[in-house]
């Protein structure tokens, strides 16, 4: 007689996962894609500020690819109830951040491309940390997982069928509020929606499936191989989430770094009343620059005279932002006084960073042409 | 019921919606298909006891599983029947132009439309339902369904419903605050050569997406002299307009310097009619002696026929002879 042995009440998932050249390709296309956008959002932004966001984009596919090759083991700490219901808090706050930052009118910048990219990490770890068993095939779940995932299914039901029919009754409601929905299902909000569409259900799962049991001490240990995947995969994670608070942060304590030039420009006639030397004209520029990654320059350019005496502006000066990266200006304004002979320029902004809008920094940028032909500048 | 009448009563509910949310015209009785589709959804509550939307307490561990299958299923086809909607909006909508390649569509936004809306709604409301009508056998004995019993909205309250749907309806058309319409898009408009002119198009919605929007859309030209209206041949031009509209010397024909051109001043084109009729349209222009232009569109929206409970709605456009707006819908 043999005796039936007892099913597994979490047998695992088998989920099939595709080979290294399939993992691949599909990094390389995903880097395309990014790559294609971020040049594409970058516009006419200078390459060497587009170059820390594209290799961030790079960290963020290699995130994805080890996070999702990471081996997963039972006991792994993505399936221990806390961490799933933080990642679900993360998932919902980030959802939050989107439609917030569509509100009509709102300057914000490239927060909403950073929440979407960590929309996906977080829809990759909900995966993981669920084994996906919202969206298994029907084959591959056992029956109390069945019952699991229906359950989470009816209770996720209600919840879409609010958000939706929310934005249902502000398209009936009045007009501002459906130019609210249209503009937020025209941005952000469209995610949002796609995303309840998709991974709700997942989400809830993640909140109402019991924590799985203490491990035995029968059960083999994982190999060390797997171990250090897992941490390597951990530690991109931290990478991807603290680099872009990091970068901001660096927008307001890194130090200011200066370049200036100045060229003989002989095309300028010289101030009144000075004698004409074309020797004595040059075109200058200046520029601060601040944060790295996160990332903002203030420029003074323009073309000066001087003749002994006193020295000024020949030309209209050009003033104003330079190359910005996930870093709004506010209040920039460019000014030039004349003393003791000679031209003063002065350029300020208040810079913040997109991601930690709470942060500014007052940036001022001053140029100061002697009438010998001399400049100097100060941040 | 027995399991293939429920069976005809999801494809009719699914059919129903599909016609909502298709861009067939409606004619203004656009409530009547929901109030058809209000009928089914309550016969298929009926038939399946209500079982999506009751209680746990008072289910036992079949129906549990039943109806926890059904919102696993239901969520799933959510996404799948909101894109068969838009591809059945879209292949209709190419259907009812193909005729009318000229015209462009409307320029007045009225945000989603309010067929799209009930038709979202309903697929929302009753999809569960629907998957229990669809799964559930017959059961022995009887001709099955979960309604049989006697409980939940069989009672012939639920039919009170339909009336109080169709006086919420009229209550909406008839009394309820009218909202604007803004333009969907605008852009510079075509005119006379000696004239700067610009697009303008807006509406106003009675009973809010579930009545009836009366739009315009109108070139407005002004050259310092006069503001007015082009390509609406029934609108003269003022006669600065005509001065020096052509080479020297050459008298020409009004309609060469004015042809008909619905696309951009159609009278009437930007109406929509889902839930309620609007009857015939008229613009007409006064230019003052000021030279602004004031144009008037107006309509009446009945929800009814023989006109009972219709509202008159005036569109008022005032645009002076140097491009200023004084008013707009």
């Amino acid at each position: 007689m043999s005796a039936t042995p007892a099913p597994d009440p979490r047998r695992r998932l088998v989920v099939r996962r595709p080979g290294p050249a399939g993992m691949l390709l599909a990094l390389a296309v995903a880097l395309l894609v990014m790559v294609i956008v971020t040049l594409g959002v970058a516009g006419a932004n200078d390459v060497s500020t587009v170059l820390p966001a594209l290799g961030y984009l790079l960290l963020v596919v290699v995130t994805w690819g080890v996070v999702a090759g990471a081996r997963h083991q039972p006991g792994s700490w993505l399936e221990r109830r806390g961490v799933r219901r933080a990642v679900v808090a993360a998932i919902t706050a980030d959802c939050v951040g989107l439609i917030a930052t569509s509100l009509p009118g709102l300057q914000v910048g490239s927060v909403p491309l950073l929440l979407l990219i960590f929309l996906v990490l977080l829809n990759i770890a909900l995966g993981n940390a669920t084994e996906r068993m919202a969206s298994a095939p029907d084959g591959s779940v056992d029956e109390r997982q069945e019952a699991l995932r229906n359950r989470a299914h009816r209770l996720a039901y209600p919840v879409f069928a609010t958000v939706v029919g929310a934005l249902l009754i502000a398209d009936v409601a009045s007009t501002p509020s459906r130019q609210w929905a249209e503009h937020v299902l025209g941005s952000g909000g469209l995610f949002v929606l796609l995303e309840l569409l998709f991974v709700l259900p997942g989400m809830v799962l993640a909140v109402i499936e019991p924590a799985p049991p203490p491990a035995e001490s029968d059960i083999p240990r994982r190999p060390r191989a797997a171990n250090v995947q897992a941490r390597v995969a951990i530690a991109l994670v931290v990478m991807v989430f603290a680099l872009p608070v990091l970068a901001s942060v660096g927008v307001v304590v890194l130090p200011l770094v200066t370049t200036s030039s100045s060229v003989s420009s002989p095309s300028g006639p010289p101030p009144p009343g000075q004698p004409f030397d074309p020797a004595s004209c040059r075109s200058y520029s200046a520029q601060v620059s601040v944060g790295w990654g996160v990332s903002a320059s203030l420029e003074y350019s323009g073309q000066a005279c001087w003749g002994g005496n006193t020295a000024g502006t020949t030309i209209p000066a050009s003033c104003g932002m330079g190359d910005q990266a996930f870093v709004t200006a506010s209040g920039v304004a460019c000014d030039s006084t004349t003393a003791g002979g000679s031209v003063t320029f002065t350029s300020r902004a208040t810079l913040s960073p997109a991601l930690l809008p709470f942060l500014r920094r007052r940036v001022t940028v001053t140029v100061t042409l002697d009438r010998n032909g001399r400049m100097e500048v100060q941040p | 019921m027995t399991r293939r009448t429920r069976r005809v009563l999801t494809v009719a509910a699914g059919a129903a919606t599909a016609l909502l949310a298709s861009a067939l015209p409606l004619h203004g009785f656009g409530i009547l298909v929901v109030v058809a589709l209000a009928g089914l959804d309550i016969l298929l509550l009926q038939t399946t006891g209500g079982l999506a939307f009751r209680r746990m307490a008072g289910l036992d561990e079949r129906q549990r599983t039943l109806r926890d299958l059904a919102y696993r299923r239901g969520f799933r086809w959510i996404g799948l029947a909101m894109a068969l909607l838009l591809l059945i909006l879209f292949v209709s909508y190419v259907a009812v132009t193909a005729g009318a390649s000229s015209l462009k569509e409307t320029d007045v936004d009225t945000g989603i439309t309010g067929r799209i809306v009930l038709a979202t709604g309903e697929l929302l409301l009753i999809l569960p339902t629907s998957v229990i009508a669809w799964r559930e056998e017959d059961r022995p004995g009887g001709d099955g369904g979960e309604g049989d019993g006697g409980r939940g909205l069989r009672s012939w309250r639920a039919w009170l419903v339909l009336p109080g749907l169709i006086a919420a309806w009229l209550a909406a058309v008839a009394w309820a605050a009218p909202q604007s319409a803004p333009h969907g898009s605008l852009s510079l408009g075509g005119g006379p050569s000696n004239a700067t002119c610009q697009e303008f198009a807006g509406g106003t919605m009675i009973g809010t997406e579930f009545g009836a929007t009366v739009g315009f859309r109108a070139d407005v030209c002004w050259n310092g002299t006069d503001a007015f209206v082009w390509g609406n041949p029934r609108l003269p031009l003022p006669p600065s307009a005509l001065r020096n509209a052509g080479p020297p010397g050459l008298t020409a024909p009004e309609d060469l310097f004015d042809p008909p051109s619905p696309l951009y001043s159609g009278c009437g084109l930007d109406n929509l009619s889902d839930f309620a009729a609007v009857g015939p349209t008229t613009c007409s222009e006064r230019i003052d002696a000021g030279g602004t232009l004031h144009y008037t569109v107006s309509a009446r929206v009945s929800p009814l026929p023989l006109g009972i409970a219709s509202r008159a709605v005036t569109l008022d456009l005032v645009v002076t002879r140097t491009g200023k707006v004084l008013q707009q819908p």
